[in-house]
């Protein structure tokens, strides 16, 4: 219990990741190197592309080749350097999004949790309604109402995920509420914001980190999924979703790199993100490690 | 328990009510003018501010939401912009495919996630739990949108196995009851058209179950093992009964309890997976009606739709709480 109530240092984390079992040691390395591999991509994007993502030549529909290694586009735009510098929409918007719906399901799941009441009642009423209607619907008409653009997608992306991280940190609240050293404190004569923020945010953290990985997945595919339908990222910018609809026009010409390889990046993104989140969660989460 | 079914039937109504209300809220008091994004480009400002008389969009909010709820509890969506007839008809025929196409991937699902989930347990920490958790880890990776894509490409372009577009061959010859081409087939008896009906939905409806398929194996796996360490098994065990009745007799009946629960957020979820899809199989669901309303700006119609994908959530979860209710003895009501 002394290693959930202190704060965890660096040290506290690897020496989790030592007693952890095979598995998810593989899991954190490879998807935390598809994560650091992509955290190149979204930070020295534009200096790293092979050619001007959003440079015209005269290689239009050019299949992959030494000179293009994911082929070019219907106006002659080299298809690696677009999806490279376009990470910097797809995982960038994701991480706003998600770390903003986030901060906003703390605050509201950790009030309601802890104080309990009414409150609790009433927001957890309205965020069990929410929480039965599909999130990408609601996402889809938030982008609608607020309008195209890159923060209108965040913030829709971002609403969209309440009801989802509202009732994980609710919960999560609610379990150490409940224990031992929480009463403790208290008798002690801690008061309520002393209690957050040294017993229950620190309790969070290894949850945290897990909710954020998979968080990421998911906002990726969101984002592609609005950009893929149109109502996304609007062209000529390169998000990963965007291109991969505007690159369906020419699938039945035979570009078929115009398809997979927007697509493979999606899923390469979500692929890395979700192998972190499960190793993470079997790295961090005690109970998991003590049924090994 | 009849007096549960009673009340959570009623509970049903002040859910719906809620979600159609914080959707209405969501829709009209965010920031930004939804008739200026939408319409602003297209028209000059008295049209606009014509549109927004039109639609009742500058009255007092309450005003509205009163109107709106009202309106909505007598079956009235107001009239679609774009087609100029009733919401409410569009809607009727987009009803039954995409009801169709949520249901059939719920059970295409859940009849290979479950057998999964549970040879994954009872075989824990075997070969074909680590292979399963690994393929699993990787199907939940395909973003929907490709996967349909990526069918469309193998199975129906260069195999040419399934159709690609549509629900139903030109030559389609079948009495409609419900509107579900399954269920109508089956009805009356047509062979033909079950199986033609079958071969359209093949893409789309696995296309869709692909994405519950790992959550729910997963579930499956975790509640089977929670399961197989309570004393009761091992009661069973050491009172010499074979290892299938204690598996599927004793095991498996009450690890799908926390399953059952679980199907309502799958079926949202699947909801979610249904707009994408149908657009790229052009299945005239309610998911293409939605984005076409979206696309054309057409603010009665998405109101409308929106509010019966509420009206079907809100169902389909009443449905799962009293099968849930129903199956476990230890629940009284």
């Amino acid at each position: 219990m002394n290693a959930m109530t202190s704060k965890k240092s660096a040290f506290d984390y690897l020496e989790l990741f030592r007693i952890a079992p095979k598995s998810a040691k593989v899991m954190v390395i490879v998807g935390g190197a598809f994560a650091a591999v992509l955290l190149i991509f979204v930070i020295f994007g534009p200096y790293i592309t092979p050619h001007d993502p959003f440079a015209f030549s005269n290689d239009l529909l050019s299949s992959p080749s030494i000179q293009h290694l994911m082929g070019t586009d219907d106006l002659g735009r080299d298809l690696i350097s677009r999806l490279i510098y376009g990470s910097r929409y797809s995982l960038g918007i994701s991480l706003v999004a998600v770390g903003l719906s986030l901060l906003i399901g703390i605050v509201l799941g950790a009030a309601s949790g802890f104080f309990g009441g009414s409150l609790d009642r009433v927001m957890m009423l309205l965020m069990d309604s929410l929480y039965i209607f599909p999130s990408f619907i609601y996402m889809l008409i938030m982008v609608v109402v607020l309008g195209p653009g890159i923060w209108q997608t965040a913030l829709a992306i971002s609403i969209g995920r309440i009801p989802y991280n509202y009732r994980l940190i609710r919960s999560l609240t609610i379990s150490v509420k409940e224990r031992g050293f929480i009463e403790a404190e208290r008798v002690l004569g801690a008061n309520n914001w002393y209690i957050i923020r040294n017993h229950i945010m620190p309790y969070f953290m290894s949850v945290l980190f897990v909710t954020l990985s998979l968080g990421m997945a998911s906002g990726t595919l969101a984002i592609a999924g609005l950009g893929f339908l149109g109502l996304g990222i609007p062209p000529p910018t390169p998000e990963w979703g965007t291109e991969l609809a505007g690159g369906r026009a020419f699938l039945l010409g035979g570009a078929w790199w115009l398809v997979i390889f927007p697509g493979l990046f999606v899923m390469v993104a979500m692929l890395g993100f979700n192998l972190l989140s499960e190793g993470l969660d079997t790295m961090l989460n005690p109970t998991v490690r003590r049924l090994k | 328990m009849r007096y549960y079914v009673l009340t959570r039937l009623l509970i049903a109504i002040p859910t719906l009510i809620l979600l159609l209300t914080s959707i209405f809220f969501i829709m009209h008091v965010l920031p930004g003018d939804p008739v200026t994004i939408m319409y602003g480009d297209k028209y000059p400002t008295k049209y606009v501010d014509q549109i927004r008389h039109n639609l009742g969009l500058d009255r007092p909010i309450l005003d509205q939401y009163v109107s709106y709820i009202t309106d909505l509890s007598k079956g009235n969506m107001g009239i679609s912009m774009v087609y100029q007839i009733p919401v409410s008809l569009k809607i009727s025929y987009a009803v039954p495919t995409t009801v169709e196409l949520a249901i059939l991937s719920l059970l295409f699902s859940s009849l290979i996630a479950l057998p999964l989930g549970i040879i994954a347990a009872v075989k824990r920490d075997g070969i074909f739990d680590h292979v399963s958790r690994i393929l699993m880890l990787y199907i939940h990776s395909n973003p929907g949108f490709w996967v349909a894509l990526l069918f469309q490409i193998i199975f129906g372009l260069i195999l040419g196995w399934f159709p690609i577009t549509g629900r139903s061959p030109p030559d389609f010859n079948l009495q409609h009851i419900t509107g579900l081409y399954v269920l109508d087939s089956i009805l009356t008896l047509n062979l033909t058209a079950l199986l033609q009906s079958l071969k359209y939905l093949a893409l789309p409806v696995v296309t869709i179950a692909i994405t519950a398929i790992p959550t729910l194996s997963r579930l499956t796996r975790a509640s089977m093992l929670n399961v197989l360490g309570e004393d009761y098994i091992v009661t069973a065990k050491a009172k010499g009964l074979p290892e299938n009745v204690v598996i599927y007799k004793h095991a498996l009946r009450n690890s799908l309890l926390p399953v059952i629960t679980s199907i309502g957020a799958q079926f949202t979820m699947l909801l979610g997976g249904t707009v994408i899809t149908e657009r790229i199989f052009s299945l005239p669901g309610l998911g293409s009606l939605l984005m076409d309303s979206l696309m054309a700006r057409d603010f009665p119609a998405i109101q409308g739709v929106v509010a019966v994908y509420a009206i079907v959530v809100v169902i389909m979860n009443t449905i799962i709480d009293v099968i849930y209710a129903s199956s476990d003895p230890r629940i009284k009501y």
